[in-house]
């Protein structure tokens, strides 16, 4: 396993955590009803700095060749997938409210960063995930 | 200049048209000149669509209009509309959320206006990105 797949690795599982944390906080707030667990949207926004800051600590490939052909379009495709989910998600973010809530309703403009850092968490995710996925298929038949 | 550019360069033109429009939805502010640009860019939004899926049925046709150059090109370019789209994006919360400050709030069609924009630059941004690097490297071939 090379270096960006721990990487992807650590950001998978403590984005995964956190949204897992976050659902279940926003379950105890729809049982219990307590107002102020509806700030736990924001424990991915802690999750995915958390795994990039883990990230740092993931000591570099000692091999003298470190990426070759296969890694960078791995890479360019986990971007273009990171991008394309993190689209979905400003997609699905915008567009919900206005559908549930009506079109003439007004929202706090506290949600728009809120919007924006799960814009990115989803990018984050999505990367991470495919390029889980694109080596875990890649490396069918080799000895890594 | 082959389908695949002119493709692009209508969506360039559309897009910049709808980016435009709304500029001056924003300036302008009235509810009346936003439902009329609100149509008039779902209206181009819908022919973006339509051309950006002909080119994928170009693409899936195959044959001599279609090759591993071209498929890099229009890799590349996707891949900077949805960066773009995302600068986009976050541009776009962070300022309304700088204007209108911490405590206001904000009208639901704002937020899709902001959604709006950001696929507005996708399209704008990608077939940019299109038309420059055939532009580049497109020369000997005509």
């Amino acid at each position: 396993m090379n270096r960006a797949q721990k990487m992807a690795w650590v950001c998978v599982i403590c984005i995964s955590l956190a949204i897992t944390a976050a659902l279940i906080v926003l379950l105890i707030h729809f049982l219990v009803g307590r107002p102020k667990a509806l700030y736990a949207v924001a424990i991915p926004c802690v999750g995915a700095p958390l795994g990039g800051l883990i990230c740092l600590f993931i000591p570099k490939d000692k091999a003298k060749v470190t990426r070759d052909e296969r890694d960078l379009m791995i890479k360019k495709n986990a971007a273009h997938a990171g991008f394309i989910g993190a689209f979905l998600f400003t997609c699905f973010a915008c567009i919900t409210p206005f559908f549930v809530l009506g079109p003439k309703a007004v929202i706090s403009v506290k949600w728009l960063p809120q919007i924006w850092f799960g814009t990115w968490v989803a990018q984050f995710f999505f990367y991470s995930l495919t390029i889980i996925v694109d080596y875990g298929r890649a490396d069918k038949g080799e000895n890594s | 200049m082959n389908k695949l550019q002119k493709i692009a360069l209508l969506n360039f033109s559309l897009a910049g048209t709808c980016l435009i429009l709304q500029l001056i939805r924003l300036a302008a502010g009235t509810s009346l000149i936003s439902l009329f640009v609100s149509t008039v860019t779902l209206a181009l939004m819908c022919v973006m669509m339509v051309s950006y899926f002909r080119r994928k049925s170009l693409v899936k046709q195959g044959g001599g209009e279609y090759d591993e150059r071209d498929r890099s090109i229009h890799t590349t370019a996707a891949l900077y509309g949805l960066m773009t789209a995302f600068l986009v994006s976050f541009l776009t919360t962070f300022l309304a959320f700088l204007i209108v400050g911490p405590g206001g709030e904000l009208e639901i069609g704002y937020v899709l206006g902001m959604f709006l924009l950001s696929a507005n630059s996708f399209f704008f941004a990608e077939s940019a990105v299109v038309l420059i690097k055939y532009g580049r490297r497109g020369m000997d071939d005509e």
